[in-house]
């Protein structure tokens, strides 16, 4: 049984990597001029296809790859001169090739007399040189068959000739003629082939009737060994007397009409010549072994999700094991090694989808040198980071994309030659293309050193299309205006070009990134030139979700879509949780959020268990708002011993409301669960078609306790539950309530919290990483220091009251917090009791009234006094050791740092830890402030903030690049805007480090590293 | 038909198929439903990292069939159709004996069972003291 299908399958795929490797090496041969390596490369490649294509009767490949090669061996001797134009007569040859190899069905319509005629001219050429230069072509005797075979025979090598029927003999085996010709290659020389079709009208047909293949080549096996040399029987081996004539070496093998010969005839006078050099070639090649085996997808796939399961396997069998653990001697040091194994043996798996990008990026090169050509631009491209891999689905999928925004960027982003040697740039523009790690993401950065976007056009534009309106327009940041690219039916080209601008536009490249789970992100500068960034997720296979429960049943929920989880305590509910009709909605900041329960959503019947039976109930009450309010009203006024139960209900913890807040594009709504169960990385495998029609499913995973669990869709949830979103509203709210958010920024988020005394403590929120509930009994003493475990690892944990004047009680609460601190080289955890709020508030800090190391001063807030605590001053007290400013400080002293910060609570920080490492420190209150003090002191290094009043932080260091006697002057941001982008942003304004708000040892470490770098400068 | 036949218990009668379509039996399986799903799938199963599809073999003939409980027996049949997200398997109340079965104990159903539920009778065995039903599962998870 032959599989027609998986043969030629077989041909197209092997003949795109030949063609492939071809076109890089030509592109190669372009910039670097005669590399006889290269050369030899396309060679190689182009004379494999044509070898394999002449088993399918692929005529009109044959002939041209024929052609090509002729070109190629000339090039190889030297004897045709490299040129740009046979470079691009080569390309083109080889595009029509792929074209072919592509439509292999369609091959034989295709015409590809202009190429082979150019390629016939430019062999003619090199061969009037070849014959001014030797006169070995008067042998006209003597055919590239026999030199082969001559040259085999000084080599020992025997002249065998297979015969093989297709069916019987390979298909049966399973083998290909492919492998079966890469296998005689493997031990001999092949002299030639030949396909007898004669029977056969097309190519389908070829594959199913029984086909006899001859091969002639050369080997120094004996007759013995070949059978199993080549897993056939004896009988289909002849060896040959080496001086058999040529015309007969093939022919008088059975049937006579030579349909298919490798050599076509076109060129045969001068066919010698090059399998001369061939045969040379082949000599001095020792045989190349493939460290590489071409596998099924489908099996990786299968292998993909046995390793998942081995490691749930090994998982149930540690638990299974915990108990016995030290009872049987010996095991233990099994089970470790099966753990590690088994998480090795995954992650191996999950490696073998992984490809390297510079499949999608090795295009590039040639399409930018056709677009520059095209364009009349000048174009270098900088590939880097080829070797990041991602997973194989990611890397199909990016293809397009990134060809678009390539091409965006030769044809809108760089400007012509002239135009940029006006603007004094260099003639030739830049494109590079980079890919890295990121955060467990890998960012594609696309980059040209253009004319950049031109915002007030994108909003021009937008206007014309209406795709957004003059208000709109007017209130839209940078950013959003950079946003409307990605509308659908928008096009920044004046012209719409063949190049690029063909109506399919950027709209259609955020959402094939969106479907890989990516994001895209574009950072311009005028006059400097455009990035585009792609963020992607490293595996499509694996996801991060959460886990939530809904009526005993657990569910997975992909996190990308999730916002944020609000709870809602019972008190609270009738607070946030508000009615439109028989909707609910909850203020979430400002905004109205929908709800929908999940249950409802999947048609699960709510219950609830009845405190006093202990009985699982049927709840009736249709929404989450009845929960509360409209039974505690049915208390009062029926008068039963219902409502004891009724109110130890309201009370009962479980009757919080979790709410996962989440987001599609710009609709945005909640989804109310049970119980939330934390996240898990799970694998998705496809549904089943029986369950194919359930909208709220994406798929389904296996968990880590074994159980199956259905993946939900949010999308499939938006339809289900009917919610209807009016984009355009939405979008509105979104830019009203960022602007809100911009504003608030400068104010202060503080966390109020009680220690054991009665005192009020307070933090600011930018420097907390979390708030983590622990137990009394969690807490580990070792020495005189307390930890917790937190994330695996053990945090030392401290009491503010140990360290500063406040009072302190024994306490034998249970339950206490930990706030974990954020931005810090060596965390320590504050240990506290109670959590009183947050806060957002500008504050008036006292430093007077209250005075110790470890406090920043008190203020009043709510009416209640508040102490304010310095966070790196409490962790110097409590370790010395790491974070003391050890270093020297008298070096520091003439050295004065300009702190430009708006925010009194930052100013006294930043103050603070650079008077106390040995800095002088100058205060300005806004940019403007600090460039006057610029003028008139020496300053060593400047601080600044990035959201600052009538002058901020990135106009500030912009103008200090602009002065000539300050261009050198190291400047850092510190700030609390910590996106990618308004890194990327700062960078660009000229700052030469950017940090977050507020690590005291990076700020310290950063200012030393400016102050040497400086030091180097001048 | 002629060979082996896998018999079992549900829903008060004896049916049986075709033993090479079954992959295995498993007497107690934990499932988990699926909420929002047709009426006749009852949850999926977790066999060794393929996720399975538990159906209601009542119901998908067309039947009331009951609400099955957790921890019931199973029949898996083979995948026949190689794509593995398509793997089924139904519960059944008790599994029975593997009957051998000629063709002459045989009897295509009678002119009286109608509808749909003929269909995917594939035939009638005349057993000593009872009737086997013979099903072909192909018919009832391909529909």
């Amino acid at each position: 049984m032959l599989q027609n299908e998986e043969f030629i399958h077989e041909f197209v795929e092997e003949a795109m990597t030949n063609v492939e490797k071809a076109e890089s090496g030509l592109l190669k041969l372009d910039d670097a001029s005669e590399d006889l390596e290269q050369i030899n490369t396309i060679f190689r490649a182009i004379h494999s296809i044509k070898g394999t294509a002449g088993f399918f009767g692929l005529k009109k490949i044959v002939e041209l790859s024929h052609s090509m090669e002729n070109v190629l061996g000339e090039l190889r001797n030297n004897r045709t001169k490299i040129d740009r134009e046979l470079i691009d007569l080569l390309l083109a040859s080889n595009d029509c090739l792929k074209g072919m190899i592509l439509e292999v069905g369609r091959s034989e319509e295709c015409d590809i007399s202009k190429y082979t005629i150019k390629l016939a001219a430019a062999f003619e050429r090199g061969r009037l040189i070849a014959e001014k230069q030797t006169d070995k072509l008067s042998d006209n005797d003597s055919t590239s068959e026999r030199i082969i075979i001559e040259e085999g025979r000084r080599h020992g090598h025997k002249l065998y000739r297979v015969r093989l029927l297709l069916n019987e003999d390979l298909g049966k085996k399973n083998i290909t003629p492919i492998k079966f010709f890469n296998k005689i290659q493997s031990i001999g020389n092949i002299v030639d082939s030949k396909t007898d079709l004669s029977s056969i009208e097309d190519l389908d047909k070829c594959l199913n009737s029984e086909i006899t293949f001859t091969f002639l080549f050369t080997t120094v096996l004996e007759k013995g060994l070949l059978p199993m040399a080549l897993d056939i029987p004896e009988s289909r081996i002849e060896e040959l007397d080496s001086n058999t004539k040529t015309e007969d070496l093939l022919n008088n093998a059975g049937k006579t009409q030579p349909f298919v010969q490798h050599k076509s005839g076109l060129h045969n006078q001068y066919k010698k010549e090059e399998q001369e050099k061939e045969a040379i070639d082949k000599k001095n090649q020792p045989v190349v072994f493939e460290d590489s085996v071409r596998v099924h997808v489908s099996l990786l796939n299968n292998l993909l999700n046995l390793a998942s399961e081995m490691v749930l396997g090994r998982n149930q069998l540690l638990r299974a094991m915990e108990r016995y653990r030290k009872d049987i001697s010996g095991i233990e040091p099994i089970l470790q090694n099966i753990d590690r194994i088994t998480t090795e043996l995954q992650e191996k798996v999950m490696q073998t989808r992984m490809q390297p990008i510079s499949n999608v990026f090795n295009k590039f090169p040639r399409i930018i040198r056709d677009l520059s050509r095209k364009l009349g631009k000048e174009i270098e491209l900088q590939l880097e980071g080829t070797e990041v891999e991602l997973d194989k689905s990611i890397i199909e999928a990016l293809g397009d994309p990134l060809t678009h925004l390539v091409r965006n960027a030769a044809d809108h982003g760089l400007e012509l030659p002239e135009i940029r040697e006006q603007k004094g740039k260099p003639r030739v523009g830049r494109i590079v293309l980079k890919a890295y790690h990121e955060g467990g993401y890998v960012n594609i950065d696309i980059v040209d050193d253009g004319a950049g976007i031109n915002l007030e056009k994108i909003k021009k534009k937008a206007l014309e299309k209406e795709l957004a309106s003059k208000s709109d327009v007017a209130s839209m940041s940078d950013q959003e205006v950079l946003q409307l690219l990605f509308k659908p039916g928008f096009s920044t080209a004046e012209r719409i070009t063949d190049v690029s601008g063909r109506g399919v536009g950027m709209d259609v490249v955020k959402t094939n990134i969106e479907k890989l789970g990516g994001t895209i992100e574009i950072f311009t500068s005028a006059g400097a030139g455009t990035t585009f960034r792609l963020l992607l997720p490293l595996t499509l296979a694996i996801i991060p979700s959460l886990i939530v429960e809904v009526e005993k049943q657990k569910f997975a929920l992909p996190q990308a879509n999730l916002q944020e989880i609000v709870r809602i305590r019972p008190g609270e509910a009738a607070r946030k949780i508000e009615y439109v009709h028989n909707s609910e909605v909850l203020r979430l900041r400002g905004r109205l959020l929908p709800i929908v329960h999940l249950a409802d959503v999947l048609g699960l019947v709510r219950t609830y268990k009845d405190p006093l039976t202990g009985e699982t109930k049927e709840d009736r009450r249709k929404t989450l708002y009845d929960r509360r309010r409209m039974h505690f009203a049915n208390a009062e006024t029926d008068i039963s011993n219902d409502s004891y139960a009724i109110e130890s209900r309201r009370s009962d913890l479980n009757n919080i409301i979790r709410i996962l807040v989440l987001k599609i594009g710009s609709r945005r709504f909640g989804v109310a669960v049970d119980a939330i169960h934390g996240s898990e990385e799970i694998l998705v495998k496809p549904l089943s078609k029986y369950i194919k029609n359930s909208k709220c499913y994406s798929g389904v995973t296996i968990m880590g306790d074994g159980k199956t669990a259905m993946i939900l869709d949010p999308d499939g949830i938006i339809s289900k539950a009917n919610l209807r979103f009016v984009e355009d509203g939405e979008d509105k709210i979104t830019i009203e309530s960022k602007e809100n958010e911009e504003r608030l920024r400068e104010q202060q988020n503080l966390l109020l919290f009680k220690c054991s005394g009665p005192e009020t403590f307070a933090i600011d929120l930018s420097m907390v990483s979390r708030v983590e509930e622990i137990k009394r009994a969690d807490i580990d003493k070792v020495g005189d220091k307390e930890f917790i475990k937190f994330r695996g690892s053990s945090l030392r944990v401290i009491r503010p009251e140990d360290y500063l004047p406040v009072a302190k009680h024994e306490s034998m609460q249970d339950r206490l917090y930990v706030i974990v601190p954020k931005l810090v080289k060596h965390p320590i955890g504050i240990l506290i009791e109670k959590i009183d709020d947050t806060v957002l508030t500008s504050i008036r800090l006292n430093e007077e009234v209250l005075s110790a190391k470890g406090l920043m001063g008190s203020a009043i807030i709510n009416k209640t006094m508040v102490l304010l605590i310095n966070m790196y001053e409490l962790f110097e007290l409590a370790d010395p050791h790491h974070y003391a400013a050890a270093l020297g400080r008298k070096a520091r002293e003439e050295k004065v740092v300009l702190v430009a910060e708006d925010t009194p609570f930052f100013q006294r920080m930043e103050r603070s830890y650079l008077e106390g490492a040995g800095y002088k420190v100058l205060l300005a209150q806004n940019g403007r402030e600090a460039l006057q003090f610029l003028q008139e002191n020496k300053v060593d290094v400047v601080v600044s903030d990035i959201n600052m009043p009538v002058l901020d932080g990135l106009e500030l260091v912009r103008k200090i690049r602009e002065d000539d006697r300050l261009r050198n002057l190291p400047v850092i941001a510190v700030t609390s805007l910590t996106g990618e982008q308004q890194k990327k942003a700062g960078f660009e304004a000229g700052f030469d480090f950017y940090e977050f708000k507020l690590d005291r040892a990076v700020l310290l470490d950063r200012i030393e590293q400016a102050l040497q770098e400086r030091r180097r400068a001048v | 038909m002629t060979g082996k036949v896998l018999t079992f218990r549900l829903e008060g009668g004896l049916l049986g198929i075709d033993i090479t379509l079954v992959k295995e039996i498993s007497r107690s399986v934990e499932f988990t439903p699926v909420p929002d799903a047709p009426e006749y799938i009852v949850g999926l199963f977790n066999m060794r990292g393929q996720v399975v599809t538990l159906l209601n073999l009542m119901k998908m003939i067309g039947k009331d069939g009951k609400k099955w409980e957790q921890k019931s027996a199973c029949i898996f049949l083979k995948n026949l159709q190689g794509d593995a997200s398509d793997q089924v398997g139904f519960p059944i109340d008790a599994p029975g004996d593997v009957v051998d079965i000629e063709d002459e104990q045989c009897e295509p159903p009678p002119a009286n069972v109608g509808g749909m539920e003929g269909e995917f009778i594939e035939c009638v065995v005349k057993l000593e003291d009872e009737l086997l039903i013979i099903i072909d599962p192909l018919k009832v998870f391909e529909q």
